[in-house]
């Protein structure tokens, strides 16, 4: 089918694309590296397993909708993060910590990123400790709101998961510790009541 | 505009997961720690919530039972459970399996069930 081939082409430039802002935008993440205190816990970096599996099922609307294989692991403590560092500047900045961030799987147009990304940060930031259900509902609400239903969001330090997504919405990233997966699912309207 | 039914005042179903040190386990472990209350064969289910009928919650369980004598690795459980409901109840649904974790989804009308599976949480809901 010429369109399908066309979507997968397509789509195919826009991942790669994709990777190579994905590299530069990682860059100034870490723009102040501060001493690492004493406490520092270190723990092993999680790999992510990804697969994209392409449905050619035929739907009302013309989105076309892929299942993908998400999994966030994090071996050694998996509670809530604790603010490390210690406050020996003055007064203006006060326990500032680098928090990395990184894209590990994105089906999204790129300003869509960035906003849920921007989002993700500060809420963290603004956090003394993870609190994943707010900022699940902060990130699906605010998509909702401006980009209309229906967006899911799951964060937490372990989870996997298996869902199937509507074309361009589906962000996978890491912000710290958090690993965040926001997708969208198509909305059909009720026919028949139930 | 939003013709979809929604779960709880909000309109969405929320979720949330806070691990204890007790269940912090290494994935894939070879031996659980203390046997005594774990039973090898059966795995113990706490529902925690629900918009699913008695048989489909079942199902559910069932379906995770197996899942978690299948597989090891959390995606892997959850790829098991959600295409096992995609064939027995039409697509299109969504499932997270973790330790640690929380959500907020959209769901159809009586379809979205969380338990915990011995130690880890299952969300399973239908949209789209």
């Amino acid at each position: 089918m010429d369109p399908a081939s066309e979507e997968l082409e397509r789509r195919s430039r826009y991942l790669s694309s994709l990777i190579r802002r994905t590299k530069l935008s990682a860059v100034p993440a870490p723009s102040q590296p501060e001493p690492e205190p004493g406490v520092t816990q270190p723990t092993p970096e999680p790999e992510p397993e990804s697969a994209v599996e392409k449905r050619g099922e035929a739907k009302a609307e013309p989105v076309v909708d892929e299942e993908e294989k998400r999994e966030a692991k994090q071996a050694g403590d998996g509670k809530g993060k604790e603010i490390k560092g210690k406050d020996d500047g003055g007064p203006k900045e006060d326990n500032r910590r680098k928090v990395s961030v990184r894209v590990r799987a994105a089906d999204m147009p790129l300003p869509l990123q960035r906003r849920a990304v921007r989002l993700a940060y500060e809420a963290i930031a603004a956090m003394p400790r993870l609190d994943s259900k707010r900022l699940a509902l902060a990130l699906k609400k605010e998509f909702d709101t401006a980009y209309g239903p229906a967006w899911h969001c799951i964060v937490g330090t372990s989870f996997g998961s298996y869902v199937t997504h509507s074309l361009g919405g589906f962000l996978y990233f890491s912000v710290d510790k958090a690993y965040i997966l926001l997708f969208r699912t198509a909305v059909e309207p009720l026919v028949r009541p139930r | 505009m939003s013709d979809e039914a929604r779960r709880g005042p909000a309109g969405a179903a929320q979720v949330v997961l806070r691990a204890s040190s007790e269940d912090r386990k290494p994935v894939g472990s070879g031996s659980p720690p203390p046997a005594a209350t774990a039973t090898a064969v059966a795995h113990k289910i706490q529902l925690k919530s629900a918009d699913m009928k008695e048989e489909m919650r079942q199902e559910a369980f069932e379906i995770a039972r197996i899942a978690f004598e299948k597989h090891s690795m959390e995606k892997d459980i959850a790829e098991y459970i959600k295409k096992e409901f995609d064939k027995n109840h039409g697509p299109t649904w969504h499932c997270i399996v973790g330790r640690n974790f929380g959500s907020y989804v959209t769901h159809e009308t009586n379809y979205f069930v969380y338990f915990y599976i011995d130690s880890k949480a299952v969300l399973l809901f239908k949209s789209g």
